[in-house]
């Protein structure tokens, strides 16, 4: 899609879901579009089971056939399967892009997840993990020829971008559980490490291995330094690691005659071995990686004590591989998945959503992707327009209900940088009704759930966002179409069959609605210890000859360093943070940079758009959580010396940096914004001296 | 879209030599091309009219038991003015190594 039109509008649109209190008027009565196209796919979930999700997550390839294209590509995709059930496993059909499985857990599960990454990698070439090692960039390269072979840019990519801020190592992988409010250490939602490709790994490798950290997990007792885990695996890491450090290709400075073997600044395992012996946690493992953690629950004991500051949000969120460098092509090539975390309490989210509904209350994930195999700052850039929207791996496909049936849909938008800004067209007046309970996975509280305006404002996810909408068919049989602005139709709905009865429309009362639980109240203002400030921007220098020059996506005016920490927080402290865009519309190609910090939610109190405001837009308590949100564009104007001067947009926030100590990062959600530096690393302290024995 | 694809080199039976499979691929301009090395020979690719014009550093040979090595540096071209033209490519340690590239 056009990114810098699509984006200010969306912008706009994501401003007043905010408040909830948008004048959008309603859709506008149309004729629908004739239904056609697939049926929506649904996504093979692997649930949890006695409290526990179990789940190989295997990062695999093959030729898959990407939704509107006729011939098939080689993709990266997530392939996943219950060991303690093999009925759950997805993909069915490998042969067809989409999401890797949905997982589904309830808040207390222990997750417990094998990692594996067998991508091989001499079906992928142009990149570090295939490519040879030594280059002078360590960055994926690409010449530009002129028809007749000649050589029209010498350095088409990187051009200037520099390692470790350019695409690269695109066959490495990592999961991030985004939304969870987990440990970022060791083995919880930890995007810090990097797991190269290794297909001689299987799961019968690190079963047992893998076991042993998972029951020490299910008892709270999660490795904290690389001794903690089995000695089997880490013998197998490290001779694992070092074959590739002596055979991997180089042909760099110092070169072996045949070619291979890194020299020892370039090799991993002596990394490790450094951040082993400094007590930290190593960087790159091969082949496999295990993820456990508990979704913490929140509790209060007989004193109102509760066990956690902030427990997990029951809701629906989502996992991607998160490998810096290499973020956007792993997604664009479909890494991503839904991660639906429920609450089945009385009073629960979906508990109470189900009792209300008398336990039918039909439930439809839908995991909004993009599907490219090159990036277009790779190669030629053919065009504008990225690649089309496809829910569940379908390209605009329907979903059928009855008449009156309500619905609950879970929304991911898992693209890299598709925005997305929809409406239900009508037809003569009878369409389709929804409201929506949740946002980023947390739902909305009573007042804004039951605001006059849910359920006019256009639906809107910005790359990474959630939206939970309870969907109502209209009593009228036909076909209603989901019409994104600039996309056009993005999915269809078919209203067939006998009619629900009784007819059951929304939760209009506070008790059917379920109970926000306490964790979710606002944050006080006079609870806050620190305010920050936090500029998303852009710079280009000039081209130098024979190359040219890429926009350069910096947070307070740097691209991301491995090992620097940007922002330090105390733990169990609350913040007060602006968040600001100097891009503007008058700088090329640039858009909205969607906000993402990681392990804790925050809620949004102003937004300031310049190009559609003249004072800042302050919101009404009680306020939205989100994981991500849209920095508004600034605006340019001219100064009184008519020198240009940016009037940036920004949105106020804040947040509890609680419950987790550990490093982990905030970026933009452009993903390849992301892995071109617009990220930083951040840390969560404890002001507590900590004693261990040595 | 642009697309990726990877063309082969590939040990030719009775020779001392290898071959590029296929020999002739057909590619859209801004199509990312690249080369995975079967053989356990090194090879770097040339423009055949231009030998200086270098589209592909070396790649080292392939090891036993390791993964076939793929070429460091992918090439994709611009819109052709005359559609259809091969251009031809060879590699720069093996002249006999000649292979076409036809950008649509």
């Amino acid at each position: 899609m056009q990114e810098n039109n699509t984006v200010k509008m969306a912008i706009a649109a994501v401003v007043a879901a905010v408040a909830l209190t948008s004048l959008l008027p309603p859709a506008q009565a149309q004729t629908a579009p004739t239904c056609a196209g697939p049926a929506l796919p649904t996504v093979g979930q692997i649930t949890s089971n006695g409290n526990k999700l179990q789940a190989v997550i295997k990062v695999v390839n093959g030729e898959r056939t990407v939704p509107g294209s006729a011939s098939p590509q080689m993709l990266r995709y997530f392939e996943g399967y219950n060991p303690a059930d093999p009925s759950q496993k997805w993909p069915v059909t490998p042969s067809a892009a989409g999401p890797g499985p949905t997982l589904r857990a309830e808040i207390g599960d222990i997750v417990q997840i094998t990692l594996l990454n067998q991508v091989k990698v001499e079906d992928f070439a142009g990149t570090l993990d295939a490519g040879i090692e030594g280059r002078t960039t360590g960055c994926d390269e690409s010449r530009k020829l002129n028809a007749d072979g000649t050589v029209a840019v010498q350095n088409f990519y990187p051009a200037d971008d520099k390692y470790p801020n350019c695409f690269h190592a695109s066959s490495s992988a990592n999961l991030h559980f985004h939304g969870t409010h987990v440990t970022p250490s060791t083995t919880g939602d930890n995007v810090l490490i990097t797991v190269r490709p290794n297909p001689k790994v299987t799961e019968e490798d690190v079963r047992e291995s893998f076991q042993e950290v998972f029951k020490r997990c299910a008892l709270g007792e999660e490795p904290k330094k690389w001794e903690d885990l089995p000695q089997a695996w880490r013998d197998d890491q490290r001779k694992l690691l070092k074959e590739y450090d002596e055979t991997a290709p180089y042909i760099g400075p110092g070169r072996n005659p045949n070619g291979h073997g890194l020299p020892s600044d370039l090799q991993l395992w002596p990394k490790n071995e450094t951040a082993i012996a400094h007590g930290l946690w190593p960087q790159y493992y091969t082949g496999s990686y295990p993820s456990c953690f508990q979704i913490p629950r929140y509790t209060e004991d007989n004193s109102g004590e509760s066990n956690v500051r902030m427990g997990q949000s029951p809701g629906t969120h989502w996992y991607h591989s998160h490998k810096h460098g290499s973020t956007s092509l792993n997604l664009f090539n479909g890494l991503a998945g839904a991660f639906i975390i429920t609450d089945n309490s009385p009073t629960g989210y979906d508990g109470k959503l189900q009792s209300f509904y008398g336990g039918k209350l039909e439930e439809k994930v839908l995991v909004i992707q993009q599907f490219t195999t090159v990036l277009n700052l790779m190669s030629a850039n053919t065009g504008a327009t990225g690649p089309p929207l496809a829910i569940n791996g379908e390209r605009v496909p329907a979903i059928t209900m009855q008449p009156g049936q309500v619905q609950l849909w879970r929304m991911v938008n898992a693209t890299v940088q598709g925005f997305v800004n929809a409406k239900f067209v009508t037809t003569g007046g009878a369409g389709i009704a929804f409201k929506q309970t949740a946002q980023d996975g947390v739902q909305l509280a009573w007042k804004s759930y039951s605001d006059p305006q849910n359920g006019k404002q256009a639906i809107e996810l910005s790359p990474a966002n959630r939206v939970d909408l309870l969907v109502q068919a209209p009593a009228e049989p036909g076909c209603y179409v989901l019409q994104d602005a600039v996309l056009g139709p993005i999915l269809n709905v078919t209203v067939t069959d006998d009619p629900v009865s009784p007819a059951k429309g929304f939760p209009v009362a506070e008790g059917d609605y379920p109970t926000q639980p306490e964790f979710l109240a606002d944050i006080d203002p006079s609870t806050v210890r620190l305010r920050r400030e936090v500029t998303f921007g852009s710079q280009r220098a000039a081209a130098p000859p024979n190359g040219r020059s890429l926009r350069q996506f910096t947070i307070d005016g740097k691209q991301f360093e491995d090992q620097v920490i940007n922002q330090v927080m105390l733990l169990d402290s609350a913040e007060e943070w602006t968040l600001y865009s100097t891009d503007n519309a008058n700088t090329a190609n640039i858009v909205g940079h969607p906000f993402h910090i990681h392990i804790n939610p925050f809620q949004i109190f102003e937004v300031f758009d310049p190009n559609t405001m003249t004072e800042p837009l302050k919101l009404s308590p009680p306020f939205v959580w989100w994981d991500t949100f849209a920095i508004p564009q600034g605006k340019e104007v001219i100064g009184e010396n008519g020198e240009k001067v940016v009037i940036p947009g920004y949105f106020k926030m804040r947040s509890r940096f609680v419950d987790f100590t550990g490093q982990y990062v905030q970026h933009c959600h452009i993903l390849a914004h992301e892995d071109r530096g617009m990220m930083q690393l951040l840390e969560v302290v404890n002001n507590k001296t900590v004693l261990t024995h040595h | 879209m642009p697309k990726s694809c990877i063309i082969s080199i590939n040990d030719k039976p009775g020779q001392n030599f290898a071959e590029f499979s296929p020999q002739s691929q057909t590619v859209a301009p801004g199509d990312l091309i690249n080369w995975r090395n079967n053989t356990s020979k090194a090879h770097r690719l040339v423009l055949k009219a231009k030998p200086e014009v270098t589209w592909v550093d070396e790649i080292p040979g392939k090891l036993p038991d390791q993964p076939a090595p793929t070429s460091q540096q992918g090439v994709s071209f611009s819109k052709a003015t005359t559609p259809g033209l091969p251009v031809q490519y060879m590699c720069a340690f093996h002249p006999e190594e000649i292979g076409e590239i036809i950008a649509q």
